[in-house]
């Protein structure tokens, strides 16, 4: 009889554990493959198009932000206007003429004067239509 | 017995895996917490930082009335208010550190600090601009050139889309002249210059002369004529 019961009770322990075993590898594979799937998985980006007028100039400064304060003195200035248009920016220190990109993009680089800053940016089609704008940014290293 | 054994056997069965699945979801999941936790702790200061470089402006302009915690000010555009912060640093036009008592209606500053949500600004730091005389800021014009001097550098422009005024446009070496060409920016010389061309430039005023300019900067819109070889005879 005791024999029977230690028995049913390795049987028991043994069936017990090969069971749990089987559940954790199957957890523990599950578990690490979420990952490599999740970068499988597309990801779905959202591309605004842009409504534009057709021939209509215009204007948008991306970067910098108007009365913006910066601790280099050198700042870049990205924007968008109508496809190869003529963009021409004059500041303290310069001008500099660019021409859109195919998608309307420019972006330039210029270097900044201690304090307040104003640089005026003009957008121009073929005929002269022109779209402006003027940004004041200081340029500033003081910690506050 | 056999009913005892069966019962062993079905709970340990039941019982185990639950056990050990339990154990280890409540590890796994601490682990997840602790992680969470760090990670939005991390992503609130990049936020936080963000956020307050974001509302970081300087504002320039002219003081129009003063109190004892606030300025107005006249911007480019309108009239705004600065509100003083607690450790304000003031800054006077020879670089001086100044107190907010010597601040006078009719400086014009430059009020650095942050946005409120009110759109006013909390300054941090007072810098006053000493007084300058400005000079004039370029033109920018769109036109035609009427005529073209040969002996000198000399261009008339106009009509253009800033008004129906001809500039009398003087080049100098320092003059930046430039043509489009395929959508690029090549430079060129005066003598590509032609008239009714359409060109984009940059001028300043003479001192001299008020009708006359400087140009900075020409970019020539319209092709130069191509050269055209004379009938032999």
């Amino acid at each position: 009889m005791k024999k029977e019961l230690t028995l049913a009770i390795l049987v028991g322990l043994v069936l017990g554990f090969t069971i749990t075993g089987l559940i954790w590898t199957k957890k523990r594979g599950k578990s690490t493959s979420t990952p490599s799937q999740k970068n499988v998985t597309p990801t779905v980006t959202q591309t605004v198009k842009k409504t534009e007028k057709a021939n209509q100039i215009f204007l948008n400064i991306k970067e910098p932000k108007n009365e913006s304060i910066i601790s280099q003195e050198k700042l870049t200035i990205k924007g968008n206007t109508l496809v190869n248009a003529t963009v021409v920016l004059v500041w303290e220190e310069g001008e500099n003429i660019l021409v859109a990109d195919k998608d309307g993009n420019f972006q330039t680089e210029i270097t900044l004067v201690g304090g307040e800053n104003e640089i005026e940016i003009s957008a121009y089609d073929e005929d002269g239509n022109q779209a402006n704008e003027i940004l004041t940014i200081t340029y500033s290293t003081a910690k506050f | 017995m056999k009913k005892k054994v069966i019962l062993f056997i079905f709970f340990a069965l039941l019982i185990l895996p639950k056990t050990t699945s339990a154990i280890e979801g409540t590890v796994s999941g601490e682990k997840i917490d602790t992680l969470r936790e760090e990670i939005k702790k991390k992503v609130e200061e990049k936020l936080k930082t963000i956020m307050s470089q974001q509302r970081k402006r300087g504002w320039v302009g002219t003081i129009k009335e003063k109190t004892e915690v606030s300025l107005k000010l006249k911007t480019k555009d309108k009239i705004r208010t600065t509100t003083i912060s607690e450790n304000i640093q003031i800054v006077g036009p020879k670089r001086q550190k100044i107190n907010f008592e010597n601040l006078e209606i009719g400086q014009q500053i430059i009020a650095m600090g942050y946005l409120q949500p009110d759109n006013n600004l909390e300054a941090k730091r007072i810098v006053v601009l000493p007084e300058k005389k400005r000079s004039e800021p370029p033109e920018i014009i769109f036109g035609t050139i009427n005529d073209r001097s040969e002996r000198e550098q000399v261009l008339a422009i106009g009509p253009t889309k800033n008004g129906n005024q001809e500039y009398e446009v003087l080049l100098d070496e320092k003059t930046h002249l430039f043509q489009r060409t395929n959508g690029k920016v090549e430079k060129i010389n005066y003598k590509n210059l032609q008239a009714e061309q359409k060109i984009i430039a940059v001028l300043k005023p003479t001192k001299s002369n008020g009708s006359s300019f400087n140009a900075k900067l020409i970019l020539l819109l319209s092709p130069s004529p191509t050269p055209t070889l004379a009938p032999e005879e």
